[in-house]
């Protein structure tokens, strides 16, 4: 859920959590929850919805908050309760699924039929720039794989170059915790060569998956196995604008991916609440 | 000449600790319920200032305020907890200036996953067994929620983005509350939750 502040206590609060407050502000919203324990259970909530909003990738300052809040054990280990809290309430029956199993019940019967796909499709790769809404990138933000950036060919467009801040990690540098990838949509099968996502194996994968604003209010997405076998599906996302452009970005589990080759399906969800498919995505995964 | 460095290792007594609980509140379970609220306030604020282990360093203000009571000193406010909050400004400094301090940049943390757990090898594999006891321990801490706690938390985070916050509002309609309330429930569920999960993974790890 994206909680968008709408008192001006909120905003501060979250200033606070995020370490931006200045000095007086800080000190008075010390003291007031020191005093004030119905304050000080708002801050808390407020703090477990920042923390969600980062376990979802829907958080715009993720840099600012991994700073604050994974440099601290006990502030890592909320992250970590809201990551097995999304997963153990995804894994129970529910109006809205949030997650497909890996070995699903139904028997696909080859989900590529009807489909038109496509081959031409880059995979941009940008060493050591984590692509996301936030404004900038820090040390801290490195990506798993060093393969240099694809060039952009028909139908696709070119991912900015990495800024003056951005460092590309060493050859045996160790990954941090995701990876993310910007995806553009696949457009015709033209038999060019599939783009490979190389990731270590224990990142979570943020796929920024680019996709013009339209007349959807909410999009579903819907990953595969080329076998048909779902691995992720997401309902309720919403476009985001990033610095590659608007997009819709998930974030999949480390667990949820092996050597294999995927497939995404972003449907838009019309207002009589029929899932209308809009783009699709083909890549590999290799797990190094 | 300064006064000597507040000795640490100075344990709470029991009349230190009753005479705390009395400055708090005269009624004994209206102090508790303060000493609990201060507590937690404390260890936000060491939390919040980036401090290592915020629940020693609230343990420690409080023991000084408590030993400050004992040798005398009267507090003249209305609400002590800003007294606390003067004292822990202090042992954050002194922590910031020890020389036991370590400061870790994010950067050479270690990078595979974000928990630490004390003393363990910090591996891939380790991390994935450590994901798995999570879950396992936080599935058995959900079952022993009461249904109607289990039923709200249920209902709390169940959809994604733009749909959450219309169930939440359905569900907080649902329970005759407003949406601030449903929202501090489900905090305290949480909590509890994570701090059942926390003692599950510390009786894991002392097997």
């Amino acid at each position: 859920m994206v909680t968008k502040p709408n008192t001006r206590d909120e905003k501060l609060l979250i200033q606070y959590l995020l370490g931006q407050a200045d000095p007086e502000e800080q000190e008075q919203i010390e003291q007031r929850y020191l005093i004030d324990p119905e304050f000080h259970d708002h801050l808390r909530a407020i703090e477990r919805d920042l923390i969600d909003q980062y376990v979802h990738g829907e958080l715009h300052d993720a840099e600012e908050f991994e700073k604050q809040f994974l440099s601290s054990p006990q502030r890592r280990q909320k992250v970590e309760f809201a990551r097995a809290l999304r997963e153990a309430l995804a894994a129970t029956p529910a109006e809205q699924r949030t997650a497909v199993p890996e070995r699903p019940k139904r028997n696909a019967a080859g989900w590529f039929s009807g489909w038109r796909l496509a081959a031409a499709m880059v995979v941009l790769l940008i060493g050591g720039w984590l692509l996301a809404p936030w404004p900038q990138r820090g040390a801290t933000s490195r990506i798993a794989d060093t393969s240099p950036p694809q060039p952009a060919e028909h139908g696709t467009k070119p991912a900015p170059e990495p800024g003056p801040d951005a460092t590309l990690p060493p050859g045996d540098a160790t990954p941090i915790r995701v990876a993310t990838f910007v995806l553009l949509p696949t457009l015709t099968r033209d038999g060019g060569e599939t783009r490979t996502l190389v990731i270590a194996p224990d990142l979570d994968v943020r796929l920024q998956l680019s996709l013009e604003a339209g007349d959807y209010d909410t999009y579903r997405v819907d990953m595969r196995t080329a076998a048909g076998d779902g691995v992720w599906r997401q309902d309720g996302l919403t476009i985001v604008r990033t610095s590659s452009g608007d997009a819709v970005v998930i974030t999949v589990p480390a667990s949820r991916l092996s050597d294999a080759f995927y497939t995404i399906r972003i449907s838009g969800i019309s207002a009589a609440s029929e899932a209308e498919p809009v783009a699709s995505y083909y890549f590999r995964v290799q797990k190094r | 000449m300064s006064p000597p460095p507040f000795k640490k290792d100075w344990v709470l007594t029991q009349d230190a600790f009753d005479i705390l609980l009395d400055r708090l509140d005269r009624d004994p379970q209206r102090a508790g319920q303060r000493y609990e609220d201060i507590r937690r306030g404390l260890i936000t604020f060491f939390e919040c200032r980036g401090a290592c282990a915020p629940d020693d360093l609230a343990d420690q203000t409080i023991n000084r305020v408590a030993r400050r009571l004992l040798e005398g000193t009267e507090i003249y406010t209305d609400n002590p907890a800003g007294y606390f909050y003067g004292v822990a400004r202090n042992v954050l400094r002194e922590q910031w200036q020890s020389p036991d301090a370590v400061s870790t940049p994010l950067d050479s943390l270690p990078t595979s996953r974000l928990s630490d757990r004390p003393g363990g090898p910090n591996d891939a594999h380790t991390e994935r067994e450590l994901e798995e006891q999570r879950l396992d321990c936080l599935d058995r801490c959900l079952s022993e929620l009461d249904l109607k706690e289990l039923e709200l938390i249920r209902a709390y985070y169940q959809g994604e983005t733009g749909l959450k916050i219309g169930n939440r509002k359905r569900l907080a309609a649902k329970l005759g509350i407003a949406a601030a309330a449903l929202r501090i429930r489900a905090l305290r569920i949480r909590e509890k939750l994570e701090q059942c999960v926390d003692g599950c993974l510390s009786r894991s790890s002392n097997r």
